[in-house]
């Protein structure tokens, strides 16, 4: 069959490509790690994040940006009220997803033998074509 | 000569908009398995049959009595 589909916006329930993402955006992430002393000194008990981008690799922040895994398996930022705002917020969270969906994307078409054919990127959307032998 | 079966994935880069799957030069069931097959990535999707789609399986039965 010929035919289109529409997928939704996923959560990050995938630890690789969440990975995959955020190196994808120039970052070296870390597993395991507990975040900087900066929650230490002002919230109180720095949590432990599964993955954590650290203070240095992020231009302006104030801390460490880790990412949670939940009871329902999905990661969750953890973001400081401070960088949230300083441009480490919704939009930069969606920057992560549009990666996680090409990671996952890439990943699946590998999976299914498909044959990368050309990668665009215009107007904010990426387009990946790929052929079926 | 067929005409090639390709893919494409359009991915909104901001990540608000999820992500959509174009398939052309299919026919059959392979294709509802490419589909599908991209489903574990994102949300729940929406799939809509292209006219062709149904090309190969409606096509008039010849002979018979």
């Amino acid at each position: 069959m010929s035919a289109y589909s529409e997928f939704a916006v996923p959560e990050f329930k995938d630890k690789e490509l969440l990975l995959a993402a955020l190196r994808a955006m120039g970052f070296s992430p870390v597993c395991d790690a507990v975040m900087s002393d900066y929650w230490n000194e002002y919230r109180g008990n720095a949590p432990k994040a599964d993955i954590l981008i650290p203070k240095s690799q992020l231009k302006n922040s104030y801390d460490d940006i880790g990412f949670k895994r939940d009871a329902n398996g999905s990661y969750s930022a953890v973001i400081g009220d401070m960088d949230r705002r300083k441009g480490f917020g919704q939009s930069w969270l969606d920057l992560i997803k549009g990666n996680y969906l090409e990671a996952g994307v890439i990943r699946q078409a590998k999976s299914m033998g498909l044959i990368p054919v050309s990668r665009k990127v215009n107007n904010g959307k990426v387009t990946l074509v790929y052929q079926r032998a | 000569m067929a005409q090639a079966k390709l893919i494409t994935v359009t991915i909104d880069q901001t990540g608000g908009k999820g992500f959509t799957v174009d398939t052309t030069g299919f026919q059959g069931k392979g294709c509802a398995d490419i589909h599908k097959m991209f489903e574990g990535i994102g949300g729940p999707g929406t799939t809509t049959k292209k006219p062709e789609y149904n090309q190969t399986q409606n096509a008039p039965l010849r002979g018979g009595r």
